[in-house]
């Protein structure tokens, strides 16, 4: 046997591995992308309580303040922890002190953008609100 | 001995470490038994009280991996630290690199694995941290830790995934599987030691301190500088990449790394230790003499040792209670405990969310260290009442509450001893000192404020002073009141044990007495009840007198008409009144917000609908009164506050008791008020007050022999201010003008501080000096009458004038008051009075900047009503023709009328 067709044998056995490698990671990415889309929930219902100013319903926080709603991600932008609890008009995350306004804006750091802004709509009829993914 | 020493000189760090890792995997294996990966904190919690075999499993576990990690650390820094190194191949030296990574990975998968609200946060920070790195961030973070909420993935990778590495790696560079037997005994044993006597930690899921693992606790606080994080993963591969380089550099390239290793591990120890010992709730920093400092910082370090006596019976352990989707320790022994309302029973809350104490230690001193015997108090109602879970927005708003700071006494007692230019200025009680008037603050009145703390158990009655927010909410019934009172006759009597007061709504008039039967007397005069300066010995043995306190006579007069209706002292005073609205106000009467006309009310009533009620309104009309739904409630007309238990209906007002569910219809108020507008500027209180206490010949002296009180520390103490009294009396009110933001109110006024003080006994530099001061202050008599007084009762009667009490005589036009009481040798008035007769006060005369007795013209004015109504009877055409136009009336007059002031 050659040199050559040997070093053809090891080129083929290493971009046939390289190859494979190629094709498991491709596989993996196209496996948690499709399973992440089957086990997001698309449709998420939380109680509407009109008369709360602030209210945690696990991942949202919903702010009635003049007559107006709005829901907020309860994640905070800083490292994703959710944040619990409110202390003069402040929403305050628990695990590094970042601050956040009742409009979502960062009032102090470390956090800096402001919570994710969620869209609903308002199911007067059984109190709901329906926040969309 | 000499073996031992043999035993230790002859091992090597690796070997250790390989130890620890061998008992980590074998207590790792047996304590996959009692955990359960569908419910990760109510099984731990469940092991840690019930179960000490388990505990100890959990414990060895726990303490081996912390010891598998220093010490690999410690190995690692001991290979560098060699002179001659051992060369490895690049990629077994590359996969050891890695794993030091690995270890703290599967490290942190172990602490995610607790479940609880430590953990929870970390796998939320950690999701993020993954997430953010470029291309394969979504990818790698789904694949390490899978969907929010389950834990399976993160346990595969703990026991499987992580730990195999971590295993052949070992193996690949150390070729050994087993450690060495000396080594894995003296290893073994020492942890075995540590782990039965340190329990691993669990959050208690009501600490407001979330704080990642002890060794990432230096991460932590890197990343909270950090506004962008994603920064930190740079840092993490920067030190893998220091680690790899140090056998493969040059020379002086490896050094630089080593050394940059070295120094940034000793920043890293640093950071540890600021943030395992500074950093508590919300990663603020908080110094170790600051108040919260133990319950913020510290409580992670709660580690009981393992509860080896077993003291719970098989019923015990199957059947106790989850609070919080765990265990309490508390609640495996005291399962049979009454007397509870639902929101605040144990089934609901536990027992630790307000009494503290240790809820996952099952031995008894242990669970019971800490606790708190009476929660409440505003000491700690922020641990108890006032955590997120709880009721946070009403605790933050105590410092506020008048009832807490009593800015108001506090600044009227300094202004009357001259130490305070104005009776208006904002003051918190604990800014108290040591000058006159604050030490007549605290030897007489302080102990009235709702920080002071309640210390011993039992109901609230006539003796209670404070007790922060169970000053009002706590209640004992019958059984609990009974047992409470068993146990403190005999300490072995057990039966408190089972019954147990209510934390509720129901706020009585007893609950306010205490404080309210001071001062104004509010919650004595409501009841129809006079303080007279009889002794105890003295009481007379007759229904109409009383004991208060045991030691103060009262006797009866009249009771407020809606004392007489059954109505409570909550049924008009809202929440936002009396627990503050987080503003700070001067005085009661500006804290307080109802008023007369907001239930009577002419014409069209304040109404707020149901949908529009704030939060705490809307709760505690549905608990109180059921489904509110299109209800249009009443509302104060000062701030806007809804009245919970009225409502308006069909165009008539309903108001309910708040504790009995007693309905009244409110009435509008009488054309005698409303007619005209003679009397528009008059409160209510004015005419329909049928009394209130008029104290006078009031003598304060400091004496230093006399056994008093401070109040505000509660302790005893030598030397105390003293009161003399002169006399109690009790008639309808005096009159005074109130301005309200430039309207100004006729309202009753009482003596409020007409004394005298010898300064100079407290001074002794002042020598002989007195003060002395003739202050009237407003007052709310809380003796409503529901028919008000007649025309002559203010129009002709000198003491609605501030003249004190005597007689009015007419002598040709002109009138002379006959005073009853001798003049006072300070200012030659009356000793009773506040003005003098036609006159104007001299410097100060009233505890208020906006209070104001009538004006000579206004006296004049008023009088002359008086002398009409010698003739003319209330209800005459006269009379009410003079309530609509008076200008006419006097135009009208004939040569027999008396006209007054003519010049």
């Amino acid at each position: 046997m050659s040199s050559k067709q040997k070093y053809n044998r090891r080129f083929f056995i290493k971009s046939v591995i390289a190859g494979l490698t190629v094709g498991i990671v491709v596989l993996w990415d196209r496996m948690v992308v499709t399973q992440r889309k089957i086990n997001s929930k698309k449709i998420v219902s939380i109680p509407f309580e009109a008369n709360k100013e602030v209210s945690f319903q696990d991942d949202f926080i919903v702010i009635n303040k003049e007559y107006k709603t709005k829901v907020l991600s309860s994640r905070c932008t800083h490292l994703g922890c959710k944040i619990d609890k409110t202390k003069n008009d402040q929403l305050i995350c628990p695990c590094h002190g970042s601050t956040f306004n009742l409009d979502g804006n960062a009032t102090k750091g470390p956090a800096v953008k402001p919570l994710e802004e969620k869209e609903f709509d308002i199911d007067v009829l059984n109190g709901q609100i329906i926040v969309r993914s | 001995m000499k073996k031992l020493k043999d035993i230790l000189s002859k091992t090597t760090y690796g070997q250790i470490t390989l130890a620890s890792l061998v008992i980590c995997i074998i207590s790792g294996i047996l304590l996959a038994l009692p955990y359960d990966i569908g419910d990760p904190f109510l099984s731990i919690s469940s092991m840690m009280i019930l179960n000490p075999a388990a505990s100890f499993i959990r414990n060895l576990h726990f303490w081996s991996a912390q010891f598998f990690l220093i010490f690999s650390l410690i190995h690692i820094w001991d290979h560098f630290n060699k002179s001659n190194e051992i060369k490895i191949k690049k990629a077994v030296w590359l996969r050891l690199s890695l794993g030091v990574m690995i270890i703290f990975l599967a490290m942190l998968t172990g602490f995610l694995l607790k479940g609880d609200a430590d953990s929870k946060q970390a796998w939320r920070i950690l999701d993020s941290l993954l997430s953010s790195i470029p291309l394969m961030g979504n990818v790698l973070s789904f694949s390490f830790l899978g969907d929010e909420g389950s834990l399976q993935l993160v346990y595969i990778h703990h026991i499987a995934t992580l730990t195999i590495f971590i295993a052949v790696i070992s193996f690949e560079h150390s070729r050994k599987v087993w450690p060495k037997a000396s080594t894995f005994v003296v290893v073994s044993l020492i942890t075995s030691l540590i782990a039965f006597l340190f329990t691993a930690p669990l959050h208690d899921g009501l600490n407001a301190t979330v704080k990642g693992p002890w060794y990432f606790v230096g991460f932590q606080e890197i990343l909270h500088w950090l506004s962008n994080p994603e920064w930190s993963l740079v840092i993490i591969g920067v030190f893998i990449l220091l680690i790899f380089i140090i056998p493969y550099g040059r020379k002086d390239i490896s050094f630089f790394s080593k050394r940059t290793l070295l120094i940034f591990t000793v920043f890293y120890i640093l950071l540890t230790l600021s943030g395992m010992f500074f950093r508590g709730e919300n990663w603020k920093w908080i110094w170790p003499w600051e108040k919260d400092y133990s319950y913020s910082v510290l409580h992670s370090f709660k580690a009981p040792k393992i509860n080896v006596s077993q003291e719970f019976n098989e019923t015990q352990i199957s059947t106790s209670n989850l609070v919080n989707g765990g265990k309490e320790s508390c609640m495996v022994c005291h399962d049979n405990v009454s007397g509870f309302t639902a929101s605040h029973s144990p089934q609901a809350i536990g027992c630790f969310s307000c009494h503290g104490g240790n809820p996952f230690d099952g031995d008894k001193d242990g669970a019971h260290k800490n606790m708190v015997l009476i929660p409440g108090n505003y000491e700690d109602a922020d641990k108890s009442c006032g955590t997120a879970n709880c009721h946070p927005d009403i605790t933050e708003r105590k410092n506020s509450n008048l009832m807490n700071n009593i800015s108001g006494m506090i600044s009227v007692d300094r202004y009357v001893f001259n130490e305070q230019h104005s009776p208006d200025l904002l003051t918190d009680i604990e800014e108290l000192g040591n000058s006159a008037a604050d030490v007549h603050l605290k030897n007489m009145c302080v102990r009235c404020h709702l920080g002071n703390p309640k210390t011993e158990t039992g109901p609230v009655n006539e003796k209670s002073r404070g007790g922060g927010c169970i000053a009002c909410h706590i209640n004992y019934d019958e059984f609990a009141a009974t047992a409470n009172i068993s146990h403190k006759l005999n300490s072995n009597d057990s039966a408190y044990l089972i019954h147990h007061p209510s934390i509720s709504m129901k706020v009585s008039n007893q609950h306010c007495f205490g404080c309210h039967s001071r001062s104004g007397r509010i919650s004595t005069n409501f009841e129809g009840w006079h303080e007279t300066t009889l002794t105890a010995e003295q009481l007379p043995d007759n229904k109409d007198f009383r004991l208060v306190e045991d030691s103060r006579v009262f006797r009866h007069i009249t009771e407020d008409v809606h004392h007489t209706l059954e109505i409570n002292c909550i049924d008009c005073h809202n929440s936002y009144e009396l627990m503050g609205d987080g503003n700070y106000y001067s005085h009661q009467e500006n804290q307080t917000t109802i008023s007369c006309k907001d239930c009577h009310f002419e014409g069209k009533p304040n109404l707020i609908k149901a949908e529009n009620l704030d939060n705490e309104s809307a709760i505690i009309a549905s608990m109180r009164f059921g489904n509110i739904t299109n209800k249009n409630f009443l509302a104060t007309a000062d701030r806007n506050i809804p009245l919970i238990n009225t409502y308006f209906n069909n165009d008539t007002a309903y108001f309910l008791t708040k504790n009995q569910g007693k309905k009244f219809v409110l009435s509008s108020p009488g054309e005698t008020c409303t007619k005209g507008n003679a009397h528009d500027n008059v409160s209510c209180s004015a005419c329909h007050s049928s009394w209130a206490p008029s104290c006078i010949g009031c003598h304060n002296e400091y004496d230093e022999n006399e056994p008093g009180y401070d109040m505000q520390k509660n302790i005893e103490k030598i030397g105390s201010w003293v009161e003399y009294v002169g006399e109690f009396n009790a008639h309808a009110p005096a009159l005074g003008l109130r301005d309200n933001n430039g309207i100004q109110e006729v309202i009753p006024v009482v003596p409020g501080m007409v004394l005298t003080i010898d300064i100079g006994s407290f001074n002794k530099q002042l020598h002989d000096s007195l003060i002395f001061h003739r202050l009237f202050a407003p007052a709310s008599p809380h003796t409503t009458s529901s028919e008000g007084r007649n025309c002559k009762s203010c129009h002709f009667n000198p003491v609605a004038l501030g003249y004190g009490e005597g007689k009015f005589i007419i002598e040709n036009d002109n009138l002379i008051f006959d005073s009853k009481y001798q003049n006072n040798p300070h200012d030659g008035l009356p000793e009773d009075s506040w003005i003098p007769f036609l006159g104007k006060p001299k410097n100060k005369y009233a505890t208020r900047s906006n209070l104001e007795p009538f004006s000579i013209e206004q006296q004049k004015k008023f009088l002359q009503v008086g002398a009409c109504l010698n003739c003319h009877d209330d209800n005459s055409e006269v009379m009410q023709n003079s309530l609509v136009d008076y200008e006419k009336v006097l135009r009208e007059i004939s040569d027999k009328c008396v006209v007054l002031f003519k010049n």
